[in-house]
């Protein structure tokens, strides 16, 4: 059998990444994004403080959000003690592997990028949090339930509108199917 | 008056004169007007009669004007959609509507159910306790039917709601319910001050009161005045001013629930948007400004179409320019009464006369409204006559004379009850105001909420824009906002002077209290006399304050006969408790969009997409879709697709999509330690590269669940789990760290969804494999034997894992791929066994060889069996403790007579078995005493050319040649079976081992 190449499909399933738009809103599939899962004994935290601002050019962010670092990566909040590091082809440095759990999560999240002046009403139909940029400013991450599928959210920019979401790989396309009727509802479409 | 309504005033009022608007009533045309409500344009019409009585079928006309309405309940739309029990009081006009009305037959008209009056006085409240007793078999099947076809409401279609449903959430800092004058004025404040506002309101004019009065705010008419109001808060960025909305009730944290009625006042439902959003408002404060109910005094026949509460008649004259009657009494108690006379006169209508139950000398300031009109002091109304509309009222007269008097309609005002319902929500109680005369907030109300307006007793609009500012100030102080310059506009600041009548004691005769569900004051009695003496009692007893109502007029005069009849005063007797919803809600507006496909998520496998290409049959598992079968062309039955699917696997091989599996990731230094005490036998002792079958059980003994453990690391293991219970192992092991052992250095995550993973079994699953994993990986038997893991690389280079396991019971490896490979190394994996004739099998092909080869799954692992039923107890380990260890060492547990598991096989040759039968010994009789067991699956096999099956029978593993029978109640079916070996196909485990 000659060598076969496996090709990728992007999180949705798809060969293309999914982007649509509504008047307002519009939703766009990030792809080639690794993602890693981050968790740290509480002896351990401290030390991967200092890890991560050595190696990643950043401290840990507090509860409930996140930080870029100068490497294009971004260090979100997921839990306590547990974080995200996502970035395009991100790689964890094996000093921070040596004290923290780490664990490849690239395939098993999608991230999909919402932005418009709609975003936060096509969001109020979706999930519970408050989206509004005083209480969930530029920076800011929430761990929410979207219709019964575990959900991240991450404000990009809160004056814009503009969101950050991870979701699961297995019912992304129920995921999105909710996003398409609550964008249809808040937006209206032809 | 208007030449096609006859009942329309010539001038004033709120509607839209230009816009024209068709309707039917039971069939008949009608116009209305833009603004107008179905009552309003009813009235306008000269309709009287809408609606029959739930008990006794009385001919009812419209008694108020809002959402409190008992008797004007209609049916709206036609078809599947159909919308029962609607309030035509808050029914919004638009072209086309269709309304019917309910509870009659054969028409509204003539009610051939209307006998039921007649036996009025042997259907007193408690009949049907007492009634329908015996014989105990007829109440099924007789008195019930016949019951509820003869009293009720409307009825819904019975088929699915075609219309489509929303919930939403909304934060904000202050919640304002009600946008009446203390609303408008409480919101006006608040977002003035910056703070983020939700204004609500159950009508589709924001104002409330003031669209129904003839007052003046601020020197403009006080709609004039709410209009402006609204268009400021409407302009205001801090603001969502949401109408058609109501606010139905109050939970916790802040939290409550409203209905917004977003299409149903339109004639068809917009694209994309739903016939009613649900809303769920998240305030840091809220002021609940819901204004106060009117309520109406019970005397005899005082239910007949035209008797009306009289600020009803006020708002159907100055909002809707309609006119209830041609000729109206008013009856009061209390000064508000008189506004009523005051605007019928002023628009032109014919007061007969205004009866007021007080002296002279409380009543000299209000002469001068009467006009010519009569007015009689201490009077009291005894009857009305009419039969489908009132044409006559009784009363006495301050010398207790009767008089009779025409008049068709009857304005009644009994005084005001504070809508208190949503301080209730959360178990407060409101107290008795003697001042006012009706019950107001108490102290307790949910955490955050503040009082105003006349649902905190202030009745006059001057104390309702007060106490809408005063509210909204403190609540901004509350929150820290700044504090804006407030003024209150001038209004109305008249003081409320009632003496309070609940019954006029010398009418003979029914006197009603609840119309909607036909409640008298001798049912209360009744109730009193049985000993139902607490109103919770009362209710129950007699129906009163029940259905879509809640007795919003009722309860209060109710409660106040009960108070008379047991000596005690209304503040001791109390109210009923007050919960959710405050106003009917459809279920489908709880659902919102989560019903039909879109109820729960779906979870696809990256293989989803080329099992669907290849006609796969899906079924769920938990949440997952997964390939049943792969039916091929020409074959005629699911049996056939499964029994070549099992049949080509053990011959050659198959492909299973096993990425549904629950994948955890467990790491950390006490990752191993960790697994110990999960699991029952040991981890720690499992070699890097290696699986090692577990049983996990619950704290209480049982099995919770079986998988395999993997050791990819020295600190890293990976667990699997049945695809049914990865969310509950999942939990499972995260509170035994968070809770039992928060000290161990382990952490884990769910890596479900991170891998694609293929099972690939048969003879020839190596050299399939072969062909994929790169070939610096050996994967011969020495090399990768029975029960071994190792991370490779497949397909030039993609990290892959690979497991040397089996379910089959054939030889067979599990390859995982981050997820993005799957659906290409499911192709990859066919291209590579097509020399094979490789098959893709489903759950059914890998449920029979699993039979075959004797593995439990959720059928066998159905949380009441235990490691030693399932004839594993020897993998509890005797060397460590576990979750679930001691209490599996319980006497029940391990008693020696408990059901083990066991197969199962028909001695008759092409019997069939099925799962759910009950074993029972032969000759003897198939009842509960003789139960043995039950088969928990059954299977044909393909390999054996007959039904097989597992079950649970007293000491099956020591009865292995015993035959039974398999009872089968629900099928009726009853076959000899044999006891044997669970393991049907290569007990030795030769092949796997291959």
């Amino acid at each position: 059998m000659a060598e076969v190449k496996l090709a990728v499909r992007t999180g949705l399933g798809r060969e293309q990444p999914l982007a649509e738009e509504w008047p307002g809103f519009s939703m766009r599939e990030i792809t080639g994004l690794s993602v890693w899962w981050l968790s740290v004994a509480r002896k351990d935290r401290d030390g991967l403080d200092k890890a991560c601002t050595r190696h990643l050019g950043t401290a840990l962010p507090p509860e409930r959000r996140f930080v870029e670092t100068d490497k294009g990566m971004r260090v979100l909040w997921a839990g306590d003690r547990q974080w995200f590091v996502i970035g395009d082809g991100a790689h964890i440095p094996a000093a921070i592997a040596r004290l923290a759990a780490v664990t490849d999560q690239s395939d098993g999240w999608v991230a999909m990028h919402v932005s418009g002046e709609r975003t936060r009403a096509v969001m109020e139909r979706l999930c519970l949090v408050d989206l509004d940029p005083a209480t969930f400013p530029t920076g800011t991450v929430a761990r929410t339930p979207i219709e019964g599928m575990h959900a991240l959210i991450a404000s990009d920019d809160a004056e814009a509108a503009a969101c950050t979401i991870l979701f699961q790989r297995s019912s992304a396309r129920s995921f999105v199917d909710h996003f398409r009727h609550a964008a249809d509802s808040a937006c209206g479409r032809d | 008056m208007s030449g096609g309504q006859p009942n329309r005033l010539a001038e004033g009022g709120l509607v839209q004169r230009d816009r024209e608007i068709a309707f039917h009533f039971d069939g008949r045309r009608y116009h209305g007007h833009a603004g107008d409500t179905l009552a309003s344009a009813l009235i306008a019409n000269g309709v009287r009669l809408v609606g029959r009585s739930f008990k006794y079928h009385r001919p009812r006309g419209v008694f108020t004007a809002g959402s409190e309405e008992p008797n004007a309940l209609v049916e709206l739309g036609r078809g599947a959609g159909r919308d029962p029990n609607s309030r035509a009081t808050v029914t919004e006009l638009h072209d086309g509507l269709v309304a019917s009305s309910q509870n009659r037959f054969p028409s509204l008209g003539f009610d051939v159910l209307a006998f039921n009056d007649l036996l009025a006085p042997f259907l007193a409240a408690g009949f049907y306790y007492k009634t329908f007793m015996w014989p105990a078999a007829f109440w099924e099947k007789l008195y019930e039917p016949v019951i509820r076809r003869a009293a009720g409401l409307g009825a819904l279609s019975g088929k699915a709601d075609p219309d489509a449903y929303e919930k939403a959430t909304a934060h904000c800092d202050v919640l304002i319910i009600g946008a009446g004058p203390a609303g408008l004025q409480a919101a006006l404040t608040a977002a003035r001050g910056g703070a983020r506002v939700i204004l609500a309101d159950e009508d589709f004019v924001p104002g409330g009161r003031l669209n129904g009065e003839r007052m003046e705010i601020a020197r403009t008419p006080a709609h004039e005045w709410a209009a402006k109001a609204a268009t400021e808060l409407a302009s205001m960025k801090n603001v969502r001013l949401l109408t058609r909305t109501t606010v139905f009730g109050a939970y916790d944290g802040g939290t409550y629930a409203g209905l917004e009625r977003v299409a149903d006042h339109l004639p068809a439902v917009p694209p994309h948007q739903p016939r009613q959003r649900l809303w769920r408002f998240v305030a840091r404060r809220a002021i609940l400004c819901a204004g106060a109910t009117e309520r109406p005094v019970a005397f005899a026949d005082n239910d007949r179409p035209g008797v009306m509460l009289a600020s009803a008649v006020r708002t159907y004259v100055n909002r809707f320019a309609a006119l209830p009657g041609r000729s109206t009494i008013v009856f009061t108690c209390n000064d508000d009464g008189w506004r009523t006379a005051g605007d019928l006169i002023a628009a032109g209508g014919a007061v007969e006369a205004i009866l007021d139950t007080r002296g002279a000398e409380d009543i000299a300031h209000l002469r001068d409204i009467a006009g010519d009109a009569p007015v009689f002091t201490r009077a009291r109304p005894i009857g009305t006559a009419g039969h489908k509309g009132l044409s006559a009222v009784t009363f006495l007269n301050a010398n207790d004379r009767p008089v009779t008097l025409s008049a068709d309609c009857l304005a009644i005002s009994g005084g005001w009850n504070p809508n208190v319902h949503l301080t209730c929500h959360r178990r407060g109680r409101p107290v008795w105001n003697d001042r006012i005369a009706a019950f107001v907030p108490g102290s307790d109300a949910p955490p955050g909420m503040v009082v105003a307006g006349a649902a905190a007793g202030a009745f006059s609009t001057h104390g309702a824009l007060a106490q809408g500012t005063e509210r909204a100030l403190e609540v901004l102080g509350d929150l820290g906002s700044k504090q804006p310059a407030s003024g209150i506009p001038d209004a109305e600041d008249a003081p409320y002077a009632i003496q309070p009548v609940w019954h006029i004691t010398q009418s003979k005769g029914r006197a009603w209290l609840d119309l909607q569900n036909d409640v008298t004051v001798k049912d209360v009695e009744v109730s009193h006399a049985e000993g139902f003496r607490s109103v919770e009692h009362m209710k129950r007893y007699t129906t009163l304050g029940m259905a879509t109502d809640q007795g919003k007029t009722a309860s209060v005069p109710a409660i106040a006969v009960m108070a008379n009849l047991t000596g005690r005063s209304i503040a001791e007797t109390g109210t009923t408790i007050f919960r959710p919803p405050y106003t009917p809600v459809a279920i489908a507006a709880f659902a919102g969009g989560l019903r039909g496909r879109a109820f729960r998520p779906i979870r696809l496998t990256p293989a989803h997409d080329w099992s669907k290409e290849q006609g796969a049959v899906f079924t769920e598992a938990g949440l997952w879709l997964r390939p049943q079968w792969y039916p091929r062309r020409g074959e005629k039955s699911w049996r056939e697709s499964v029994d070549r699917e099992v049949r080509q696997t053990r011959r050659s091989v198959g492909v299973n999509d096993v990425s549904t599996l629950g994948k955890i990731d467990v790491k950390g230094a006490d990752a191993a330690a960790f697994l110990d005490r999960l699991y029952t036998n040991t981890m720690s002792t499992l070699t890097v590269g290696k699986v090692r079958y577990g049983l996990m059980l619950r704290e209480d003994g049982f099995v919770l669940d079986d998988g395999t453990v993997a050791r990819l690391g020295d600190s890293h293991y990976l667990v699997t789990t049945t695809t049914a219970n990865a969310g509950l192992v999942m939990q499972h092991v995260d509170y035994c760290h968070q809770v039992h052992w928060p000290e161990l250095d382990v952490h884990m995550v769910s890596v479900s969804d991170q891998y694609a993973q293929f099972a690939i079994a048969g003879p020839n699953a190596r050299k399939v494999l072969r062909k994929l994993v790169d070939a610096r990986f050996d994967i011969a038997n020495e090399a990768f034997p029975y029960m071994a893991c190792g991370e490779i690389t497949v397909c030039g280079g993609v990290a892959a894992r690979l497991f040397r396991i089996s379910f089959s019971g054939e030889l067979a490896y599990e390859v995982a791929v981050p997820a993005r490979h799957g659906d290409a190394m499911i192709r990859a994996i066919m291209e590579a066994g097509r020399e094979f004739d490789i098959v893709p099998y489903g759950l059914e092909a890998l449920n029979v060889m699993r039979i075959e080869k004797g593995h439990p799954v959720g059928s066998e692992l159905n949380g009441q069996t235990t490691a030693g039923d399932l004839g594993l107890a020897r993998m509890i380990s005797a060397k460590k403790d576990c979750i679930g260890k001691v209490m599996a060492g319980r006497p029940a547990l391990t008693d020696a007579d408990r059901m083990t598991l066991a197969g199962f096989k028909p001695v008759a040759e092409g019997e069939e078995l099925t799962a759910g039968a009950h074993f029972v010994g032969i000759g003897r009789e198939a009842k509960t005493a003789h139960d043995e067991g039950y088969m928990t699956s059954v299977c044909f096999s393909p390999s054996l050319g007959h039904f097989i099956g597992l079950g649970f029978i007293r000491r099956g593993h020591q009865r292995h040649g015993d035959k039974v029978r398999a009872v089968d109640a629900v099928r009726g079916r009853d076959i000899e079976v044999e006891i044997c070996s669970p393991h049907f196909v290569d007990p030795q485990g030769e092949r796997l081992r291959g």
